[in-house]
């Protein structure tokens, strides 16, 4: 590049004169007692609550307890540098991170400080991290899907956009890998005049985690319209508790310009341990698992932020799946029911049906979508009524099968056409599949083309016949695509293509 | 806990009524102060008022004979009744919540002024003047003197700080050239 010394003379001239001259005037405080990431400052008489104030050696922190006599402030920043009778200064706005279209393709912290080392974040605009959740006159309902790209989701726990979903289920059971196919699954809403952009919030997770998933978000070009906010669990607990927050307000932004936008929170159950933790240096009273009495409204008001905004606002919306680890399938703890109270519906994953090699690990029984029903393609809603009366008659029947050697004729088959749609909903991670391609193959399924395949041989039919549908029927899958539904002309057409394929399999 | 607050509150308002200048504000301040820190200091003095079983007169007899004669005679007073009803944990809140209870009363605001280097005393004069000009208060000022200011004045007037030091100017320049 060609370096012309006058021009970097002048531009620096000009920055340098720009440079307020002023003398600075702040509001401060002494810092009385530090602990714990936690400090008590006197002065400060007229901050706000969760004002940033600023410690010396750059450490941030944000007022909370505002008492008669002193102030609570958590630090965002090393607590081993703020010592007591420190200064500590008011910057006069709340906690705000930049959001915009800048944040693409970046990793972020809480506060909105790139972590990748791109380079710095040029965004135009900045939003508070606490904001008030729409009223019910500037919301709509649910109304277009949200594709997983899952079928067992998509199929029968159908998400909508501007819905909240919660992700539950035991430690190591594929709850990421269902946030992070869902993410990489929107890349083709990319193609449509509706895109879908991500935001990502790591709270509490290993590093190591987050770097293979920011890579494999990466290799599959997802990373182009997702922002990865991290706090990890080496992070001070107060930038893991507002780092949910921090995404929700860059995730607004796409909302609130008539743009869709879908948030994973990685998970609130750390986020609620990180509270927890805070609130007790803080000495608020401990309440049920020693959560503070605020717990509940620490997760409602976060999640209360995902909705479908009226047709006057935009129509953007803002979907939210958040996920919740449980111990030991304990949904009746006291974050999980909480959180299962504030959403929409559940994805349950279960331990035994990941060990059994059902991935992913849906438990359609315990799983319930409540509003995304109406945000279904038609075609799907036609063929996932069938399939979920097929999988509870199978669930029913499954016990028996064990014990039983010889069954009727009609037990058997609905044993035979249970396990056969259980082979089919397995799907292999970073695979996420088109709507048309799931519709086609739980057709076929749900059709009874299935039945006579061996066990063993579902996977490779799956495959042959989507190839089958790709090579010589591909106007059977645009035309799915177009109209979403299955018209009288189109399944005959796609009958006739499956047989076609059998007869060759 | 309420019980100690409104011992502190009784004998701070007693303190503060009772004075009525700047001089007695300072003179009250600056003893309570000394006796606070005397106490927190020297491990014998605060056993010695903090015991059960020393007698109250044998206390207040030493106490007298310690301050008397340097001590604001009101001070005095609420200091004997202090020793009397064995309040002298309370001494730090006290001198707090008087120190509180007077700025307002009189008018004083305190002022802390660091510079890089030692300033001689007509300035040191002159700053004092003509900050209380400005701000319109009588001041309690203190100078400090930190090298690492490298020039300029921070001047912390109770909460609020100006701060024209060449330090924090470089700084900001920093942060706005690299954009940190």
């Amino acid at each position: 590049m060609d370096i012309k010394t006058n021009e970097i003379g002048n531009l620096l001239r000009s920055q340098i004169q720009n440079i307020n001259d002023n003398v600075d005037v702040n509001e401060v405080g002494e810092v009385l007692e530090i602990g714990d990431g936690v400090a008590r400052t006197s002065g400060l008489g007229s901050v706000m609550s969760s004002e940033l104030v600023e410690f010396p050696n750059n450490v941030f922190g944000m007022a909370l307890n505002l008492e008669e006599e002193n102030v609570g402030a958590v630090l965002f920043g090393d607590s081993s540098l703020v010592k007591e009778g420190d200064t500590v200064k008011r910057t006069g706005k709340v906690v705000e991170v930049p959001v915009g279209k800048e944040l693409l393709g970046r990793v972020v912290d809480p506060l909105g400080q790139p972590m990748d080392g791109k380079g710095p974040i040029n965004a135009k605009e900045t939003l508070p991290i606490e904001r008030k959740a729409l009223g019910v006159m500037q919301r709509f309902p649910v109304k277009e899907p949200l594709q997983t790209g899952l079928k067992s989701i998509d199929s029968m726990i159908p998400i909508g956009r501007g819905q909240r979903e919660l992700i539950i289920g035991d430690r190591q059971t594929g709850k990421s890998a269902i946030a992070i196919d869902t993410i990489i699954n929107q890349k083709s809403t990319h193609e449509t005049d509706s895109p879908v952009y991500c935001v990502y919030v790591a709270v509490g997770q290993k590093a190591s985690t987050v770097a293979k998933l920011v890579a494999e978000l990466e290799s599959n070009g997802a990373m182009e319209y997702t922002t990865v906010v991290v706090a990890n669990a080496s992070d001070p607990a107060p930038l893991q508790y507002i780092a949910p927050y921090s995404g929700s307000a860059m995730g607004e932004y796409y909302r609130d310009n008539g743009m869709h936008g879908l948030i994973v929170y990685d998970d609130l159950s750390k986020q609620a341990t990180a509270y927890r933790q805070m609130s007790l240096v803080l000495r608020r009273p401990p309440g049920r698992e020693a959560f503070p009495g605020d717990v509940f409204y620490l997760h409602s008001r976060l999640l209360e932020r995902a909705s479908k905004l009226s047709e006057d606002l935009g129509s953007g919306s803002l979907t939210a799946l958040p996920v919740i680890e449980t111990q030991e399938g304990d949904v009746s703890a006291y974050i999980p029911t909480n959180v299962i109270s504030i959403t929409d519906g559940q994805i349950y994953l279960d331990t035994n049906l990941f060990n059994g090699g059902v991935r992913p690990a849906v438990d359609v029984g315990l799983s319930v979508s409540r509003v995304g029903g109406s945000a279904q393609i038609k075609a799907m809603k036609k063929i996932a009524g069938k399939l979920r009366l097929d999988l509870a008659q199978f669930r029913e029947l499954e016990a028996f099968a064990k014990f039983a050697s010889d069954l009727d004729e009609s037990t058997a088959a609905q044993i035979t056409r249970g396990r056969r749609m259980v082979e089919i909903l397995k799907q292999n991670q970073y695979v996420p599949m088109s709507t048309e391609k799931q519709v086609a193959i739980i057709y076929a399924a749900s059709q009874g083309y299935l039945d006579d395949v061996e066990l063993e041989s579902v996977k490779e039919f799956e495959v042959g016949l989507l190839e089958h549908f790709e090579t010589k029927h591909k106007d059977c899958l645009k035309e799915l695509k177009k109209s979403g539904d299955i018209s009288d002309d189109l399944g005959s057409k796609m009958n006739k293509a499956i047989e076609e394929f059998k007869k060759s399999f | 806990m309420k019980q100690n607050l409104k011992k502190i509150n009784i004998y701070s308002n007693l303190l503060n009524d009772a004075v009525d200048s700047f001089e007695d504000f300072n003179s009250v301040s600056n003893s309570l102060e000394e006796f606070s820190s005397a106490l927190k200091s020297d491990l014998d003095v605060n056993a010695f008022f903090k015991s059960k079983t020393i007698e109250v007169e044998q206390k207040i007899n030493l106490f007298s004979n310690a301050v008397s004669s340097s001590m604001n005679e009101i001070l005095f007073e609420v200091l004997k009744v202090v020793i009397e009803n064995d309040d002298i944990n309370l001494i730090s809140h006290i001198a707090n919540n008087f120190v509180l209870l007077s700025k307002e009363k009189l008018n004083i605001a305190f002022v802390d002024v660091t510079s890089s280097a030692d300033i001689n005393s007509s300035h040191k004069n002159d700053i004092k003047n003509s900050l209380s000009e400005l701000i319109n208060k009588q001041i309690k000022i203190n100078f400090e003197i930190d090298s690492s200011l490298i020039g300029g004045l921070k001047i912390k007037v109770d909460d609020k700080l100006y701060d024209s030091s060449l330090q924090t100017k470089l700084e900001n320049a920093k942060s706005k050239l690299v954009g940190v």
